[in-house]
């Protein structure tokens, strides 16, 4: 009997249509749109301006605060501008413009250039690990987008005893982190080494759903030289990449309501955050690029690339020859919990591990009807949550005191949404629910 | 005869016990109060809408009559209630200048097109969560009603993607400008009848690209206006509302119509 987290989840058709395709490397596009705020927490300060030039890994915008991060420059090249732009979440926020010095090369040509460097883990203390990631602007790339060298640093009186490397990918179509995990195994396992010795040879466990099978072969032969590194085969069920149901599925403990998976000892690192770490001490290089899963019905040969930050979705839309004209809607992250946007000029950040492109045929345009009390969502909902409840007072504008910590106890994985039997938003109002209590506040 | 008599008496004794109770405890924990404080609150238009700061009529009544001023108007109530009041407590009426709320926008579906199908929630705050503009311009009015709701004058409506607000039904209470998550609604004096209709910030090719009635910060208002009222400030202007004398050569001079004079609808059967 395979691990998983015991409330509500549900399992939609997993639709990994790209899990056979390794991760090829693109050309530095014609033109880099760096957002400048990819993280949760205090906006970045622009340290650079027009007509500046940047080398590849230079700082573009500085962290303001702890809860902040860094952001680099991926490429060569020169300031244009720094403008207001729509991101692919849909927020409008300040972008730099970067036109690169050598448009048109191979990405897999930069990265070769690279040296290696061989560092010694053992001669590292904890207070380098979290500087270094601090400074590389290191994010969780699962999709948050928290600032990675906040999780690694609890609060004294935490003690953290386990660590989980989050590889369970329980998101529709986003394939992402299991190539990752099937072409970077080593470079992982290196990067948890890191981890370890920040938190003095804790026990790690890697969370892999069992879809992935061939990953879950791979990462338990490289395991076996390192100790304490144990992998963690999981039931196929969403929402498992949740950290707080990761935590249940793996160690079967319980994160209190408006707690952290810090307060039952355990920290959660994403399978692309670890190789991010990995890169910065191995490769000395910042946050630059990422793994992104190009899929959805109009791509006819769907895929896994190594995208800079910054490459506006055309180059992806050229490279896929996506049919713009049929696209309806395009999904940023996966179908369950992804953003849409608009423009085909949005940048790609730290957090997108997916496009999805679908024409009409795949949107439902459904009317809102009256909850008939089946319950299907409270049986659903992962966090035990009785959304059909919680949901009819929002509408209201009625939210008693009382409920407002099991409303914004919601995760926001939509699984609601998805068995509603009367197409009722549930998610959209819980999310507007967490919205008016934060404004009252 | 008897069984009638005797729970008459029992009732009756349990009456007299519970009415001399309620009889010492109403003389015991007697609280003066104010008459003039439910008169006050009489007066008062009575929509609880706050727009004087205070949680509703009732208490600015209490803090009217508790501190015997009327330095802060109610902003509702119109200048003969102020002046009851004023009698009534003994006091000189004072006024509060007439606001009205005011759309800084003209992005209606023809000026400014959709870029999005938004089907969720009918909430514009909704709305932002899942995108921050359903249109060209990121600064426009998303049409979506949250002001509408929140109004208790009836005095808005949504017309062609865009809310309409009825300047004599508006009673200048504020209560729309902090629901707007855009920020596009502001007060204005009632009497100064000129707006600016854009709260673009881009630059001019840009907003103009979005929207057709944009303010494209050409400064030709600024150049035209004699009494140094209207201003271009980060591509935007912005009109001066103590210095504007309503000579209306902004508006002639603005090439976009983004500048609106707000006359008073008459209804036609009422002329």
């Amino acid at each position: 009997m395979l691990k998983t987290f015991k409330k509500g989840g549900i399992h939609p058709p997993e639709e990994k249509i790209s899990a056979d395709q390794p991760i090829t490397c693109g050309e530095i596009p014609a033109q880099l749109l760096i957002p400048v705020d990819q993280h949760i927490g205090k906006p970045c300060e622009i340290i650079v301006e027009k007509g500046s030039v940047v080398k590849r890994g230079d700082l573009v915008a500085k962290s303001t605060g702890f809860i902040s991060s860094n952001v680099h420059s991926p490429v060569d090249g020169k300031v244009e501008k720094i403008v207001r732009f729509p991101q692919l979440g849909g927020q409008i926020r300040n972008c730099v413009l970067v036109t690169p010095e050598n448009p048109g090369i191979s990405f897999q040509e930069v990265l070769n250039n690279e040296p290696e460097n061989n560092i010694d883990i053992d001669q590292m203390t904890a207070e380098d690990i979290r500087k270094t990631i601090n400074e590389a602007g290191i994010v969780g790339m699962g999709g948050a987008g928290f600032p990675t060298h906040v999780k690694l640093s609890p609060p004294p009186d935490k003690k953290i005893e386990a660590l989980i490397i989050n590889g369970a990918e329980c998101e529709p179509y986003i394939t992402s982190d299991h190539r990752l995990m099937l072409e970077k195994s080593k470079e992982i396992l290196k990067g948890i080494a890191i981890l370890q010795q920040l938190f003095g040879g804790i026990p790690i466990y890697i969370g892999i759903e069992s879809n992935k099978a061939n990953a879950i072969e791979v990462m338990e032969r490289e395991c076996k030289t390192y100790e304490n590194i144990s992998v963690v085969p999981l039931q196929v069920k969403y929402p498992q990449g949740g950290e707080k149901q990761l935590i249940k599925a793996v160690l079967n403990r319980e994160v209190p309501s408006k707690g952290l998976p810090m307060d039952v000892g355990v920290v959660v690192q994403n399978v692309a955050t670890v190789l991010a770490i990995h890169d910065v001490f191995y490769h000395k290089r910042p946050l630059l690029e990422r793994v992104v899963t190009i899929s959805g019905n109009l791509v006819k040969h769907p895929g896994n690339i190594l995208l800079p930050i910054g490459t506006p979705v055309s180059y992806v839309i050229n490279k896929f020859e996506i049919d713009t004209e049929k696209v309806r809607v395009m999904i940023s992250g996966g179908p369950m919990m992804g953003k849409t946007s608009y423009s085909f000029e949005s940048p790609i950040t730290k957090t997108t591990s997916a496009l999805l492109f679908f024409d009409e045929s795949r949107i439902l345009r459904r009317q809102e009807n009256p909850c008939i009390r089946c319950g299907s969502c409270i049986e659903a909902c992962p966090m035990g949550l009785a959304v059909a409840q919680l949901t009819e007072m929002i509408k209201a504008n009625n939210i008693a005191t009382s409920i407002k910590d099991s409303i914004m106890d919601c995760i926001e994985c939509g699984s609601c949404t998805y068995v509603c039997p009367a197409d009722r938003r549930l998610v959209h109002w819980m999310r507007f629910g967490k919205l008016m209590i934060k404004r009252e506040n | 005869m008897i069984e009638i008599l005797i729970p008459g008496l029992i009732l009756g004794g349990f009456a007299l016990i519970s009415s001399t109770g309620l009889f010492i405890a109403a003389k015991k924990f007697y609280v003066y109060e104010d008459p003039r404080i439910a008169e006050v609150t009489g007066l008062l238009p009575g929509a609880n809408c706050g727009g004087c700061g205070f949680a509703g009529c009732a208490a600015y009544a209490d803090y009217v009559v508790a501190n015997n001023t009327l330095n802060k108007p109610c902003p509702v109530a119109d200048d003969e209630t102020m002046s009851q009041i004023g009698a009534l407590l003994g006091l000189a009426a004072t006024s509060a200048e007439k606001k009205v709320a005011s759309l800084m926008c003209k992005g209606t579906s023809q000026n400014c097109k959709l870029v999005t199908e938004y089907t969720g929630i009918e909430d514009c705050w909704a709305a932002m969560l899942v995108n921050d503009t359903t249109k060209a311009c990121s600064f426009s009015c998303l049409g979506l009603s949250t002001c509408v709701r929140a109004c208790a004058f009836d005095a808005m409506r949504i017309e062609e993607g865009i809310v309409v607000i009825d300047d004599e039904k508006c009673t200048g209470c504020g209560m729309c400008i902090s629901s707007c998550p855009k920020n596009i609604l502001h007060m204005r004096p009632k009497n100064k009848i000129i707006t600016v209709t854009c709260f673009n910030t881009d630059r001019g090719a840009e907003s103009r690209k979005a929207c057709a009635v944009a303010c494209i910060g050409c400064m030709k208002c600024e150049k035209a206006c004699e009494d140094d009222a209207i201003h271009v400030n980060n591509f935007l202007a912005k009109i001066d509302y103590i210095k504007c004398t309503l000579c209306e050569k902004c508006v002639e001079a603005c090439p976009t119509n983004a500048i609106e004079i707000r006359r008073i609808m008459v209804d036609a059967e009422n002329v």
